[in-house]
């Protein structure tokens, strides 16, 4: 018996009468790196299926899923990511075309200079991950910064106990901004206003949410968001209408279910990133000890595919949070 | 002694051939039948970012609706399926392949038709709303 990569061979040749022969005629590397890449599948599809159920399933018409704008997602931002991975897949694959390439040349000037073209294509492909690494980063500062986190976020209901915590966190949200100035001379006026009122206890927590969000961005969650109102007063002007930059928080319905998915998800794919770049800083350490060239190439190719798959992964992530 | 390559199919390489270059050898030169060429690469690259704008101007012009939502999803289909084919090379390999990939695919497929279930009958429960998130 023998297998077709010639890797083992019985000391006799046995007559063979079945023709039938092992294998697949592909590299080892690549059959067990496809394997995994399959297995990788069921683990995003898991992860995209649940979030497609958890969004899908919501009473929608009267507590939407949050928009982008609700949590502070920058489309822009994204689609700023998806291009550098595209970039990122771009210079992998051709990486392994120059590596081809010198394999094929005929003299060693021509092969040291495809190599080098190669290793300088690895490196890009290592610089535009880190470069989508960083960028998430910012991304998840910003949540982090506006407590945008499973279970961290306020989602006001009835008789959510929740709504004391929510008055708790704005007034000290609003004594910092008062004593820093960090806002400007409008929005600081109306922010003085509101805590002279939760001191005198005259605002109970809706109408705190209104008067931090605006009526505006209350009534696109009608439902348990509307606040108590005495009197029908006209629409109110939030404080984060006026100036944006004001740090308060405010409700945000299914805010938590978003953030887990929004967290399970681009984490995830964020740490297979961090992996596929893991090896390809191998691939340049051995490239600077003189250890890369192009009996690298099958290497690069199994790397390769894992990197395209990350970004086919993203391909699907980055419309299902960020754009639909 | 037999033929040595009586059962091998033909395109293998004769594994008995001895190790010609540090690799297995289908590796590299198995491309032999077919490979992209620096050009398709580039192709494929272009319009990789054509769809990605496309998607980011459908969502700033459209908005979030159904019409928005599916012409996107469309464009990501199309988008994965050229990384898959030029880039990891699935379009020449498919035939060696599609034996690991198809059944993933298929069961990828059944467990978005089993989160339908739920997903309606949770619309059910909530009979003032019929409608799914993408208003």
């Amino acid at each position: 018996m023998r297998a077709l990569n010639g890797e083992l061979q019985m000391a006799h040749d046995v007559a063979d009468h079945s023709k039938l022969h092992m294998g697949l005629p592909l590299p080892n590397g690549k059959l067990a790196l496809w394997i995994f890449l399959v297995t990788e599948i069921t683990f995003f599809a898991a992860l995209i299926g649940t979030y497609m159920l958890l969004r899908n399933g919501q009473p929608t018409a009267n507590t939407p899923w949050p928009t982008p704008h609700d949590v502070h997602l920058n489309e822009f931002i994204g689609a700023f990511n998806t291009f550098v991975l595209i970039c990122s897949s771009l210079t992998v694959v051709l990486c392994h075309w120059y590596l081809h390439e010198a394999r094929k040349a005929a003299d060693a000037g021509t092969r040291a200079a495809l190599v080098k073209k190669a290793v300088l294509c690895l490196f890009t492909t290592f610089a535009l991950g880190c470069v989508f690494l960083v960028v998430k980063a910012f991304e998840y500062k910003a949540k982090i910064d506006h407590q945008i986190l499973p279970g961290r976020v306020f989602e006001l209901r009835n008789d959510n106990p929740q709504r004391y915590v929510y008055l708790r966190t704005v007034k000290s949200q609003l004594e910092h901004i008062i004593e820093h100035k960090e806002v400007n001379d409008e929005a600081l006026a109306l922010c003085k206003a509101l805590l002279k009122d939760i001191d005198e206890g005259k605002a109970n927590p809706w109408q705190i949410n209104e008067r931090v969000a605006g009526t505006k961005y209350v009534k696109t969650k009608p439902c348990d968001m509307l606040p108590k109102k005495d009197n029908d007063a006209g629409d109110i002007k939030g404080i984060l209408e006026v100036d944006p930059r004001a740090h308060l928080a405010y409700s945000i319905p299914y805010g938590n279910l978003w953030a887990s998915s929004y967290f399970a998800m681009t984490g995830f794919h964020a740490i297979h990133v961090f992996g596929g770049l893991v090896v390809f800083a191998i691939f340049l350490l051995g490239a600077m000890f003189g250890k890369f060239g192009p009996e690298s190439e099958l290497a690069i190719e199994l790397i390769g595919l894992y990197w395209h798959f990350v970004d086919i992964v993203w391909i699907f992530l980055f419309p299902l949070l960020y754009l639909v | 002694m037999s033929d040595p390559n009586e059962n091998i199919a033909p395109g293998f390489p004769d594994p008995r051939a001895g190790h010609a270059s540090a690799h297995p050898p289908a590796a590299g030169d198995d491309h032999g039948h077919a490979a992209p060429s620096f050009g398709a690469y580039m192709g494929v690259f272009i319009a990789l970012c054509v769809c990605t704008a496309l998607s980011f101007a459908v969502n700033l012009l459209l908005g979030q609706n159904h019409t928005s939502a599916g012409i996107i999803l469309a464009v990501a289909v199309v988008k994965a399926a050229l990384v898959a084919g030029i880039f990891m090379h699935l379009k020449f390999d498919w035939g060696k392949l599609y034996c690991i990939i198809l059944p993933v695919c298929v069961v990828t497929v059944m467990m978005v038709i089993i989160l339908s279930i739920d997903s309606v009958l949770a619309w059910h429960a909530y009979p003032e709303s019929s409608f799914p998130s993408i208003k």
